[in-house]
């Protein structure tokens, strides 16, 4: 859609008229009023480059230009006044109405969304988080003008460096976003993309120090609102990985489109994670390959020499053993089970494939998965976990539901019996607490406690997101009013409480600084989920739960 | 659906942003970064190498990366048969050329799974000073009518 803004500047073509007659004595010609300058059309294709990736790094010996797709592309009368803005086309297409005989200038900003409004933005955070723009100027005359352009690379072959602007950076890590935007229309056409803000500079690496402004920062990740990408060259460069783009904005999905409760923080391949965790990544490298139509995913590093990671070779492959966890906490290997997220990227890839193998018989497309994401996995009053999703999705699609268990259980993850908080036969997440009573044991019997059995809980891990490093407790609440939790712990530790709230999620991990642990908050009726954790491990405490006077909220 | 409507003011919020990542390597790197460096000083510092996972094997590479000279530390280092938590260390020596320098970091490794994973990060040394800061900015920067700051790219003609 075009919008046209006022035009600061005028065009004028003055046509002087003779004066009429000629011997004395004729009446001068009326003055002619000038003519209004004639629009034009300027128009024509935008592409970036782009270099296929392998396992041997990036193909820098073979560029291909690729489309900018949707990207909000504006006329500029001079460069900086908008005249007109409007969106590229799915084949990098632009047409503007310009002013003839004049110097315009076709501005194309790494931006997606509504053009006058764009809510996704490509920017270098080392300069001000100033928006990555492509400008070419264009002189117009009387006719049609067609222009096509390209945003370089920056990379001379010759040298094998980077010698010039690298401008078709922002526009390769735009272009992966895009798909991921219409894979998701795809599903839900009314959909309404929240803000994103995706920082990237030739500057930008992972650091174990953070300063944002010099390129210093956490690593590929998603941090709402911001999505961090490294293009430090020939140390870490994420502009043309688009798995790894991919899988980050399959965290900003869930983050901002479904729900996650995972707690981030540092975890890598064959970690025992909190439950939340392992369907948050699970579900965001699923993603990645559902976006990019891609089985195998790829991050690449240096150009010289060259060095990459098999993220995965084929995500139909079965990475994991499948064995059961050790209920004496000594078997460390890695499993496949509800904790780990190897098996959750498994199954979440293949409740979506078309292809059947051994074990496999479901084919259901993003669709369902999008309606229960955005639906009853979002509002659960669990804490996240493959259990809420699959639960859903059972209720979504009925008629699937013993296909879809069979793809569980070939990832050790039995649903029979299962509801959306946990299977109990197989593993006890929850124990349950009633207002007014003390509990001591969890619901095995054990003396309550956290475990750090797979890590400990870390500054690095966001204290604490292994399984178990965090207990989870449910509550009904029967009428509203402000609850009180108490937590003893045996050692000297603050604990962090972690409830559920409306609209799911958790609100606000909140450490608590008195003695003993004392954690407050508003219930309405209803279920809730609340996770008590300590920055220390074995810690032993006892749990209590106390009502204040209803309807009396909390201060 | 349930609401919580407020929380308790005993309670300190110590949550805010929560960053979600990919798999990091099953390796993570300390060190400690000395303060107040000079140009030309010679710095030594550790740096710790901590599995976090069961690993066979490590491989640690130092490099100078920019606006330093790696003096010494940087010869490859392999560490084998870590256990998840086990920790080792290198020395690194460097000489910054100015305010602001960094060693490039790079590590493989090989999980009990056979499968290798690299990883790539920055250590660094020094301080931006403000002319390097302005350096960083880019000068083709402009604030369009809509208000919207725009780092500016010169297209290429096709």
């Amino acid at each position: 859609m075009k919008t046209f803004f006022p035009v600061l500047g005028l065009s004028l073509v003055i046509v002087l008229s003779a004066c009429g007659g000629g011997g004395g004595g004729g009446t001068p010609a009326a003055p002619t009023t000038p003519a209004p300058a004639a629009n034009v059309t300027v128009s024509g294709k935008v592409t970036y480059t782009d270099f296929n990736i392998s396992a041997a790094g990036i193909d820098y010996a073979n560029p291909t230009n690729k489309p900018i797709r949707g990207a909000v592309v504006e006329l500029h009368n001079p460069l900086g006044t908008i005249v007109t803005a409007a969106n590229t086309t799915e084949t990098g297409g632009y047409s503007f109405s310009a002013p003839a005989n004049s110097s315009v200038v076709i501005v194309v900003k790494a931006a997606l969304g509504t053009a006058t409004a764009p809510e996704t933005r490509v920017i270098n955070n080392t300069n001000g988080d100033a928006l990555y723009t492509l400008t070419m100027p264009v002189t117009t005359v009387t006719s049609a003008v067609t222009t096509d352009f390209n945003a370089g690379s920056g990379w001379d072959t010759a040298s094998t460096s980077f010698t010039g602007t690298r401008a078709s950076a922002p526009f390769a890590i735009l272009d992966t976003i895009h798909q991921g935007r219409l894979f998701v229309q795809a599903a839900d056409s009314a959909v309404v993309f929240p803000a994103l803000s995706v920082q990237w500079s030739v500057t930008n690496k992972t650091a174990t120090t953070q300063n944002i402004a010099i390129g210093d920062g956490p690593g590929t990740s998603y941090g709402d609102p911001n999505m961090w990408l490294n293009g430090a060259p020939n140390l870490d460069t994420d502009e043309y990985d688009s798995a790894v783009v991919a899988h980050e904005w399959g965290h900003y999905f869930q983050s901002k489109l479904g729900r996650s409760d995972n707690p981030g923080g540092d975890h890598t391949t064959g970690d025992i994670v909190h439950p939340s965790l392992a369907m948050d990544e699970g579900f965001a490298t699923a993603m990645g390959s559902m976006i990019t139509n891609d089985t195998s995913q790829i991050n690449t590093f240096k150009f010289n020499p060259p060095m990459a990671d098999v993220l995965l070779a084929n995500i139909e492959n079965d990475s994991r053993l499948d064995t059961d966890i050790d209920i004496a906490f000594t078997n460390t290997s890695q499993l496949d089970g509800f904790y780990s997220e190897q098996s959750l990227i498994e199954v979440i890839w293949d409740l979506f494939d078309s292809g059947t193998e051994a074990g496999d018989t479901v084919a259901l497309g993003f669709t369902p998965l999008y309606k229960v994401m955005t639906n009853g996995h979002k509002a659960t009053d669990a804490f996240t976990s493959i259990y809420s999703f699959i639960h859903f999705l059972k209720l979504e699609e009925p008629a699937s539901s013993a296909a879809i268990d069979a793809i569980l259980e070939a990832e050790n993850i039995s649903m029979a019996g299962a509801d959306e908080f946990e299977n109990p036969a197989v593993f006890k997440l929850y124990t349950p607490i009633t207002v007014g009573a003390t509990e001591t044991d969890d619901s095995d019997g054990d003396p309550l406690q956290t475990f750090d059995q797979w890590g400990a809980a870390t500054t690095a891990n966001s204290g604490g997101n292994k399984l178990l490093n965090f207990r989870f407790f449910k509550i009904t609440i029967a009428t509203e009013g402000c609850y009180t939790f108490t937590a003893t712990p045996t050692a000297n530790a603050d604990l962090v409480f972690a409830p559920t709230g409306l609209d799911g999620g958790v609100v606000n991990e909140v450490e608590s600084t008195t003695s003993p642990e004392v954690f407050s908050t508003d219930f309405e009726v209803g279920t809730h989920s609340i996770a008590i954790g300590a920055h220390s491990d074995d810690v032993f405490f006892t749990f209590g739960a106390a009502v204040a006077a209803s309807p009396t909220l909390c201060d | 659906m349930k609401k919580i409507i407020m929380l308790s003011l005993v309670l300190m919020v110590v949550v805010s942003s929560i960053a979600q990542a990919r798999p990091t390597s099953p390796v993570s790197l300390e060190y400690d970064e000395p303060e107040n460096i000079m140009a030309g000083q010679l710095v030594t510092t550790k740096v710790r190498v901590i599995a976090n996972t069961d690993l066979p094997s490590i491989t640690l590479s130092a490099s100078a990366y920019s606006g330093l000279l790696l003096i010494s530390g940087n010869e490859e280092t392999v560490f084998t048969n870590l256990k998840r938590g086990d920790s080792r260390e290198i020395e690194v020596t460097i000489q910054l050329d100015n305010d602001l320098g960094y060693v490039a970091m790079q590590i493989a490794s090989t999980d009990t799974m056979d499968r290798d994973r690299h990883q790539s990060l920055a250590l660094r040394f020094g301080s931006p000073n403000t002319t390097t800061l302005s350096k960083m900015r880019s000068q083709n920067t402009i604030v369009d009518s809509s208000g919207q700051t725009l780092e500016l790219m010169q297209a290429e003609v096709n």
